[in-house]
């Protein structure tokens, strides 16, 4: 009988109550739900924490399928879409596209009004310095910090009409081929890609 | 189908799992976000620019600086030894969740995906059933009430856990496209990205070893690929299947378990922390702790949980009479107040000497809390709750200041940030940081950090007298 009791009072200590703890305490036992989780070789389970009760369980059980959707159509989105520079969430660790990116180079080019588009790292400003730690993902392709960058150069360059990022890439053979050029409209705010 | 769905996902597991899965999870993530995460935090903020993982974020959120991602690394590891070390409510767990999610979050120059799965272990967590050790080892000392004493073999103790399953299917989800990404890049399957990622010397020796035996060198590669495509796969299934290991008297079920889990060893633990040059912080050691918990068989883990309560419980038998002096009314406000502040004073003592930006707010933050518990438990006429979160919380603050003292991650973080100024061209600010960085040089280091502040790469800065001191005080 002591024994029952502390068994009823842990069971309502893990489900948070006296109510859930009496229909948990049936669902732990195999009765009215139909869930008969004691294995028969383990007679007497002690069961610490009992399965939610009854529409709780159907609220639970809703998230977990979402849940389990959602993880399984995440990473399944990156093969099914067309942007594949951008590999996060999709668990493609180790991947090739992500090795050869490191060795990818960009350049920057910003057009300035009156005058001809300058290369200008060439006329003294030197992308390290500029991007910083950033230079990575600018290398990587990542469409919103590249963007972003971009925003930053205009603002920081009033002059500046248009700023223009080229990206080229290592392909397996080592040759430098072009793989996208991002280019954002001072004025306008437009972004026009290619091969992005 | 729905009685099987039910059956999967509430049906009960050995309770020493999840137990031991948070605590171990929990542990290694505090001291991970001290160790290795904190010295990358020093040159966040410098280059004036962020970009968020997310669009929103980057909507709402200031610019990141150094204090700010610095507290919340040493914050979130304070937060994640307090829950390992109490039974932590909901509502702590879901600010660890938030926390750590927000320290990776926040700024896409931190694109590792263990991160990001990290935050879904975490998230787990938040439905794993709170379980103390004296409910799995009641009798063994730890216990205040009558309550908690069982006669039941502990080797029966069971619990609906489905958090704890959603978790092992999330990593079955993670090994098995791991394993597509291999499988449809020629570049894995052919074997080049395996040899490249192997340390040099090694692949040689191996490609010397394989020709030995008749396998030429250009064979070894594609080979070594398909066999982490086919581990991998092997891995996702048995996460799907070991869940089931405590209610299924398969002698085949556990014979894939333990294979299952010679492999995790063998992929995460040789492969990739010894074989092949791979930064991934500690991603291997939290796949080892995850595959031991989910495929050894549970008598190995209850006899590793017994040994690894046992000082907690020991402790809790000693502190006994102090708690129930405490319950009592006559002497709550007697002991309940000194203690605090003696939790506050300590707490404040060692995050303000921690020397770091960020450390001396994380300090008051949490004297604060320990303050707030003491609060509580005078509303409602009870601290003995409150004192036990408070003590858990000092002791996560204690392992924190040793974690971070006693070792080189000061050194570490100063002299990042003295390289960063230094590459911009901030002389000044990188002669500062290089001072601090000499302060915690460790004896292996001291000719490095002479290098790096030779007075020829940065004399703009200074004088040369006060260069030799600097040089002088590294060799020490």
């Amino acid at each position: 009988m002591a024994r029952e009791e502390q068994r009823k009072m842990r069971s309502e200590r893990q489900s948070g109550g006296p109510r859930a703890g009496a229909t948990t305490a049936t669902a732990a036992s195999g009765g009215k739900t139909g869930l008969d989780p004691s294995p028969p070789t383990l007679t007497s389970p002690d069961i610490l924490g009992s399965p939610p009760p009854g529409r709780a369980r159907l609220l639970v059980s809703i998230f977990i399928a979402t849940y389990v959707l959602w993880q399984i159509l995440l990473p399944a989105s990156y093969y099914l879409g067309d942007y594949k520079h951008d590999e996060r969430f999709s668990w493609r660790m180790f991947s090739y596209l992500g090795r050869l990116q490191k060795y990818c180079s960009v350049t920057v080019r910003e057009t300035v009004f009156g005058r001809d588009p300058g290369n200008m790292p060439a006329e003294g400003f030197d992308l390290d310095l500029v991007a910083g730690s950033w230079l990575g993902l600018l290398k990587r392709g990542r469409t919103a910090v590249v963007e972003k960058f971009l925003k930053q150069r205009c603002r920081d360059n009033p002059s500046a009409v248009g700023v223009q990022l080229l990206r080229t890439c290592p392909d397996p053979s080592g040759t430098e081929i072009p793989s996208g050029m991002l280019f954002f409209n001072c004025k306008t705010g437009r972004v026009v890609k290619s091969t992005w | 189908m729905w009685r099987r769905w039910e059956e999967y996902w509430f049906g009960p597991v050995a309770a020493i799992r999840p137990y031991l899965l948070t605590k171990a999870v929990l542990i290694l993530l505090a001291f991970d976000l001290w160790m290795v995460r904190l010295p990358a935090a020093s040159t966040r903020g410098l280059d004036y620019f962020n970009v968020a993982h997310f669009a929103w974020l980057d909507a709402v959120q200031p610019l990141p600086d150094t204090s700010a991602f610095t507290g919340i690394l040493l914050l979130s590891g304070a937060l994640a030894l307090f829950c390992a070390i109490s039974a932590p409510s909901f509502w702590a767990m879901g600010l660890l969740a938030l926390g750590y999610t927000y320290s990776w979050a926040m700024s896409m120059l931190d694109g590792y995906q263990h991160h990001y799965f990290l935050s879904l272990v975490i998230l787990a967590f938040l439905f794993f059933p709170r379980l103390r050790a004296r409910d799995l080892y009641p009798g063994r000392g730890g216990s205040f009430t009558a309550s908690s004493t069982s006669s039941t073999p502990p080797a029966l103790r069971r619990v609906s856990a489905w958090g704890y399953v959603l978790l092992g299917v999330n990593i079955a989800i993670l090994y098995f496209f791991t394993a597509i990404t291999k499988a449809t890049e020629e570049q894995f399957v052919n074997g080049w990205i395996v040899r490249r990622l192997t340390r040099r010397e090694l692949a040689t020796r191996l490609e010397g070893w394989a020709a030995l035996i008749g396998i030429p060198g250009d064979a070894l590669w594609p080979i070594a690929a398909s066999g982490t495509i086919a581990l991998e796969l092997l891995l996702a299934a048995a996460y799907l299947v070991a869940i089931k290991q405590d209610t299924r008297e398969s002698r085949r079920l556990r014979s894939i378990c333990l294979l299952a889990f010679a492999a995790v060893v063998a992929f995460h633990g040789l492969g990739n922390e010894m074989l092949l040059a791979l930064s991934i912080g500690w991603f291997s050691y939290y796949m080892i702790a995850l595959g031991a918990v989910y495929l050894l068989p549970e008598n190995i883990l209850w006899r590793l949980g017994w040994l690894s309560t046992w000082p907690g419980l020991r402790l809790a038998r000693i502190g006994g009479a102090v708690i129930r002096a405490v319950e009592s009314r006559k002497a709550s406000g007697i002991i309940a107040l000194p203690m605090t502040l003696l939790f506050a004073g300590t707490i404040l003592a060692a995050g303000l000497s921690l020397d770091l930006a960020g450390a001396r707010a994380v300090a008051y933050l949490l004297a604060l809390v320990v303050l707030g518990f003491m609060v509580i438990g005078f509303l409602r006429g009870s601290h003995a709750a409150g004192l036990g979160y408070s003590l858990a919380m000092t002791l996560g603050v204690l392992f924190m200041w040793a974690g971070i003292t006693f070792s080189t991650v000061r050194f570490e973080y100063y002299e990042r940030l003295g390289a960063a100024h230094k590459s911009i061209g901030n002389l000044a600010a990188a002669i500062a940081a290089y001072e601090k960085a000499r302060l915690y040089v460790p004896l292996t280091k001291r000719k490095l950090l002479t290098e790096k502040i030779a007075p020829e790469s940065l004399t703009p800065a200074r004088t040369e007298e006060s260069f030799q001191d600097l040089i002088v005080g590294a060799d020490g």
